[in-house]
């Protein structure tokens, strides 16, 4: 039967924040957990971080992602020096990792880690993903899961991220440390379940920009223009903005069924799109030719207000049973580059208190990254902008 | 946004266009705006920080801890990926202290000195792509710290170079921290003189300490051996104090002729004439004259040039095993001494004791043989003869058993009469001698009077044993003194005399100077035995042929 425990920190010395988060979270006996799951910031050294995870707790397996800033019991930071560990006792439980992951082979890589998985733990019900959030195809990497594994398998978690740079972002597993990686840890114990729910609070505005030509994941023309040309234009910016200038205005919204709209609180799922070759963008998913996608604006009442309906849904759906780890994915367009921190940490209140355990808050592992996975319509679903939540409980 | 209500459709589409240009683009202005709040934040996130810094900054006990704060708050608050801090001195141009490790800090120098920024941890080829260095040197102060912080080509695009407000929030920082670096400096160095001179004090407390404190006699002395400095110690153990002996040499006070083996003295001159560490037991003595010993041990000192200095002589006091070692050598004396006794009592137990008995049981013998002849009278007188000196020999280890166990218990009681009561009885033995009895002093003596008796039975039967015959003019004298405090007797004959040869021998046990005569060997020995018991003095004195002298002289 598995146990979590959790804890985060801002320390600017890689090793020593390994070691803070390991005693904190395990007391003394620092081996005593069988995996070790890590989000820190860009700002850290990676190989540090495996390297001195392994020195204290030769017996774990460890993984690791980097990401724009973390969310623990301990609250939010958004440092480049930040790091959270969620750590986890019991043997029900599989990894499998990849390096090379790209948009273009999504599946195939999917379709591989997916089978590592079943191969180590026939009986996974539930996977935690996380992969590069640099060209990537995160539906696609649904699809294959969900071949290998089955639709009723509960895909949760995010892609790594930098800083809102959109330039490099890391994957560690055990000792190897990628740059265009990714992992899944598949957990198998049949006592726990998971509940997933994401939602973003931003509304579409104007005439959408029509995908007129596209290659897999990346667009290369809006309405017959050059793709980024186009897209910075309607933002208003100059052709040079970057990714840290676009992200957090420039979300991209694609229209929902009525079904999946009434369930989801809005008309239209978000994509985050980053510069690609020339005037190409990549996008989070496969985009097909004719696509229409909305520029979308923030709206900050309805951000509240929806943060406070998943969490009465997904409370709703644990009937009545108490939260054992929560794993948390925000959009880094959430952070510090919406809210001020007041708001921010209002809103990660409002997220977490209602999942409090005796007055105490349940093992928490958040970050911020470029995308979140979590269920709509049933189905599992790749989101952008969003705060997804994944409780887990039994 | 006004629209007038007569527009053409292509008006009214461009009207919508606009408005949509400008909702987005009142996105990005927003964005800015809360960018803009973001860098606001940021920038008092510092200042808070940096009074975390200061906090922190307080608690620091060295300039190395403090410049890994120094760089772990540069990269933390300004968000670069390296910080640097060190500290040098601009006068003597070193390094005083830095955070890094020997092959990081080469690197770190060069960007330092020559602002080509290398990645420190990598192998030296990848150059920073910027970075921030700023310096402060406090007023009156040759020490300069420096602080950097950098950022590598490899993750550039993931840091953001600095701002004019941020390089001055830096520059701020820097300066901020200098005055800790100063005083930490300064602390540390004050800490280090304390350190030193506490170092120094503690050890001459505690040589002091030892000094003063040990039971050991402490001499310290001048290469020449002029005495400096002696301990309580030593005045407790030998009466002089440090005034006393300023400037003796210990050997003007504490020896005297003969008072120890020249050997000994003549090794300790040497060692100390060669500068050598010595121990020797010496007897000393202390300044009431009271003799005590001492085991010497002398340690030359040396200056750094290997020139004497002093010599530091420690003594301890070993009279009391001195003491002890002599007891038991006593002891082992006189238990020598009873063996070869018991030997030679063993020996003559067997001969004397069972001579007679072989001789009445042969003349038993010779009655039963002979029963009823006239023989047997000679034989009963031998017999008798025979038991007489048995019973003699029994009586003589009787009386040395008597004074070797019992106390000595005095009594006062008439001298005279005793005297003149044995006299006459031990006249029986030889009624043709004189016997003359001259008396001096107090007739009453205070003395052991059961060993005063044998003592003088003894004496002044063998006298009488040896005596010439009454009518060849035999005649035995005693003249006896008693004074306050003693007693002196002195016994006399013309006799037969002993011969020179034996006279060193007369007073050891079952000693004969001759056969004549039916002695045990014992008399004297007893005599001996007894004086020694009440301390006092026996003498002998006696020539072959003209008599023999015998005088004790008894304390009471």
């Amino acid at each position: 039967m598995l146990q979590f425990s959790s804890y985060s920190t801002r320390l600017v010395n890689t090793r020593r924040g390994v070691l803070e988060c390991l005693e904190s979270a395990l007391g003394d006996d620092l081996d005593s957990a069988s995996l070790l799951i890590w989000h820190a910031s860009i700002g850290h050294d990676f190989q540090d971080l495996v390297d001195a995870s392994r020195e204290h707790a030769p017996n774990s397996r460890v993984v690791a992602t980097s990401c724009c800033g973390v969310v623990g019991c301990e609250g939010v930071s958004e440092s480049m020096k930040d790091i959270a560990l969620m750590a986890v006792k019991g043997d029900e439980f599989a990894v499998a990792s990849c390096d090379g992951f790209f948009g273009h082979n999504a599946y195939e890589k999917s379709i591989q880690l997916a089978r590592d998985l079943k191969a180590q733990q026939p009986g996974v019900n539930m996977v935690y993903f996380l992969g590069s959030g640099i060209d990537t195809a995160n539906d696609q990497a649904i699809r294959a899961f969900e071949e290998v594994l089955g639709k009723d398998v509960t895909i949760f978690g995010a892609t790594s991220s930098d800083n809102m740079k959109g330039l490099v972002n890391y994957q560690a597993v055990d000792g190897k440390v990628t740059e265009h990686g990714a992992y899944a840890v598949g957990f198998a114990d049949p006592t726990l379940k998971v509940e997933t729910q994401a939602t973003h609070g931003f509304v579409a505005v104007g005439e959408p920009l029509v995908v007129t030509k596209s290659t897999g994941e990346v667009i290369h023309e809006f309405n017959g223009k050059p793709a980024w040309e186009e897209y910075t234009r309607r933002l208003g910016l100059d052709e040079s903005a970057e990714c840290g200038d676009t992200i957090p205005i420039g979300a991209l919204g694609e229209k929902l069924s009525p079904e999946l709209a009434e369930e989801y609180g809005n008309d239209h799922i978000l994509r985050v799109v980053t510069k690609h070759n020339g005037n190409a963008m990549h996008y989070a998913t496969q985009v097909a030719e004719g696509t229409e996608l909305w520029l979308t604006t923030r709206d900050e009442p309805l951000i509240f207000s929806e943060m406070d309906r998943i969490v009465e849904e997904i409370k709703g759906r644990m009937g009545g049973k108490e939260a054992v780890a929560v794993f948390h994915a925000d959009c880094l367009a959430r952070g510090r580059f919406l809210f001020n921190r007041i708001i921010k940490e209002e809103l990660v209140g409002k997220m977490q208190f209602p999942f409090y355990v005796d007055g105490a808050c349940p093992p928490w592992l958040g970050m911020y990254g470029f995308g979140e996975f979590a269920r709509l319509g049933g189905e599992n679903e790749y989101h952008n902008y969003t705060t997804a939540l994944y409780v887990i409980y039994r | 946004m006004f629209v007038p209500q007569n527009l053409s459709n292509e008006e009214l589409l461009q009207a919508y266009l606009d408005l949509q240009a400008r909702v987005t683009q009142f996105s990005s202005i927003e964005q800015e705006l809360i960018n803009m709040r973001d860098t606001l934040d940021q920038e008092l996130e510092v200042y808070k920080r940096m009074n975390d810094f200061h906090a922190e900054a307080l608690e620091v006990g060295d300039v190395p801890e403090l410049l890994t704060l120094t760089a772990e708050y540069v990269v933390d608050l300004f968000e670069c990926e390296m910080g640097y801090a060190r500290v040098s001195d601009v006068q003597s141009n070193t390094l005083v202290a830095d955070h890094l490790e020997g092959g990081q800090r080469n690197l770190a120098d060069r960007h330092v000195s020559g602002f080509r920024a290398v990645r420190a941890g990598t192998d030296g080829a990848t150059p920073f792509a910027w970075h921030e260095a700023a310096e402060r040197r406090q007023p009156q102060s040759s020490l300069t710290l420096t602080v950097v912080a950098a950022v590598s080509e490899v993750r550039a695009g993931t840091y953001t170079p600095f701002s004019a407000k941020k390089a001055a929030l830096f520059r701020l920082f820097v300066e901020s921290c200098a005055p800790y670096v100063e005083n930490i400096h300064a602390t540390a160095q004050i800490q280090h003189q304390l350190e030193t001179i506490r170092k120094s004090e503690l050890e001459q407390r505690r040589l002091s300490l030892i000094a003063t404190t040990t039971h050991s006699g402490v001499i310290i002395a001048d290469p020449h051996g002029h005495i400096q400095w002696v301990n309580d110690a030593f005045t407790a153990n030998t009466g002089y104090a440090l005034d006393d002996v300023l400037g003796l040499k210990p050997k003007d006070f504490l020896q005297a002729p003969g008072l120890n083996d020249v050997e000994t003295l003549r090794n300790l001159s040497r060692a100390l004439a060669a500068h050598e560490n010595v121990s020797v037991d010496l007897k000393n003595l202390r300044k009431n004259g009271e003799p005590f010993y001492i085991r010497l041990n002398v340690t030359p000192v040396f200056d750094p040039e290997q020139r004497l200095v002093n010599f530091i002589g420690i003594q301890q006091d070993i009279t009391e095993g001195k003491v002890n070692q002599e007891q038991l050598q006593a002891q082992n004396e006189e238990l020598t001494k009873i063996n070869q006794e018991l030997d030679q009592f063993v020996y003559s137990i067997s001969h004397d004791l069972r001579a007679p008995l072989l001789s009445i049981q042969g003349l038993l013998d010779l009655i039963d043989l002979d029963a009823g002849q006239e023989g047997n009278a000679v034989y009963l007188k031998m017999i008798a003869e025979s038991v007489s000196r048995l019973d003699h020999t029994i009586l003589e280890i009787l009386n040395y058993s008597r004074n070797a166990r019992l106390d000595v218990h005095p009594v006062e009681f008439n001298f005279r009469t005793y005297v003149n009561d044995l006299v006459a009885d031990l006249s029986n033995l030889r009624p043709d001698i004189a016997v003359r009895v001259d008396w001096t002093g107090e007739e009453v003596v205070r003395l052991d009077e059961v060993r005063v008796g044998v003592l003088l039975k003894n004496i002044v039967s063998n006298a009488l044993k040896y005596s010439k015959q009454g009518q060849e003019g035999g005649e035995v004298v005693l003249a006896v003194q008693v004074e306050q405090d003693r007693c002196s007797v002195r016994v006399s004959d013309n006799g037969m005399g002993i011969g020179q040869e034996h006279l060193d021998k007369v007073f050891d046990m079952f000693y004969r100077a001759t056969q004549r005569g039916a002695g045990t060997g014992l008399g004297l020995y007893i005599c001996k035995e007894i004086v020694d018991k009440l301390n006092g003095t026996l003498s002998l004195h006696s020539t072959l042929g003209e008599g023999t002298v015998v005088e004790f002289t008894l304390p009471q």
